[in-house]
């Protein structure tokens, strides 16, 4: 049984893969560093859920709320901040109105963050773009939707 | 006492390599520097490299952020200073790659 979160995760990905800027460079749950060559690239992670259970019998249904995390990692010399914002650009248009092939009736653009480095021998900046990704599923039941 | 700049002049002097700076309006010269390339992470996220050059403080005065550093075949642009505050008689600069 493959949990939701990573049906979601999997999904992400899928709907990020082939953008104008980052291509194919798309990587899920990248825990070893990022080299040149696979830079610019987008990052995608499932971090902390929340979850409410409605009700009180056995296998009552769960409203899972996951933060689903795009980071649009660049390294650049001159227009650093003009490729992260294309970046973003593309990630929303991408995600907009998903719904993960009905894994998640809500899908909602929460927060953006940028951050930029100069201590290597390029800038490197990461803007990363936060989902809060609703979903329901039995108690019990992970891998199924409701 | 002690006169660090001339024991700092004679360790660039004697393990440094000739570089070519070029200070913005101004005609390129060669000089002794230390140039070293420490491998280094952004973010512990993104791979790369720190390329710095320690040069004396005498010969690097007019040397600011956006002027041209050779070393070598490879061309750098000159991203910080780090300037002699303890009259060590050098200065660090932090290069970028253009």
């Amino acid at each position: 049984m493959t949990h939701v979160r990573q049906q979601i995760r999997e999904a992400a990905a899928v709907a990020l893969t082939g953008l104008a800027t980052a291509g194919p460079r798309v990587f899920q749950s990248r825990l070893r560093p990022l080299k040149d060559s696979e830079l610019p690239c987008l990052l995608v992670n499932t971090d902390e859920e929340e979850i409410e259970v409605m009700g009180m019998t056995v296998g009552a249904a769960q409203e899972r709320t996951l933060r689903l995390v795009i980071r649009a990692v660049a390294k650049h010399c001159a227009s650093l901040d003009d490729q992260l914002d294309a970046m973003l650009a593309e990630i929303e248009a991408a995600l907009a109105g998903t719904s993960f092939g009905g894994l998640a009736p809500g899908v909602v653009l929460t927060q953006i963050n940028i951050e930029m480095n100069d201590e290597l021998e390029k800038p490197v900046g990461i803007a990363s773009a936060h989902y809060a990704v609703t979903y329901y599923t039995a108690t019990g039941s992970p891998g199924v939707v409701l | 006492m002690v006169d660090f700049a001339a024991h700092t002049a004679n360790i660039i002097n004697r393990i440094g390599r000739p570089v070519t700076l070029t200070p913005s309006g101004g005609p390129a010269r060669e000089v002794n520097a230390v140039f070293s390339v420490a491998s280094s992470e952004a973010f512990g996220l993104v791979s790369g490299f720190s390329p710095t050059l320690r040069v004396l403080a005498a010969d690097s005065e007019d040397i600011a952020p956006g002027d041209a550093v050779s070393v070598g075949v490879r061309s750098y642009v000159v991203a910080s200073v780090d300037d002699d505050s303890l009259d060590s008689g050098d200065r660090v600069l932090r290069l970028e790659a253009p």
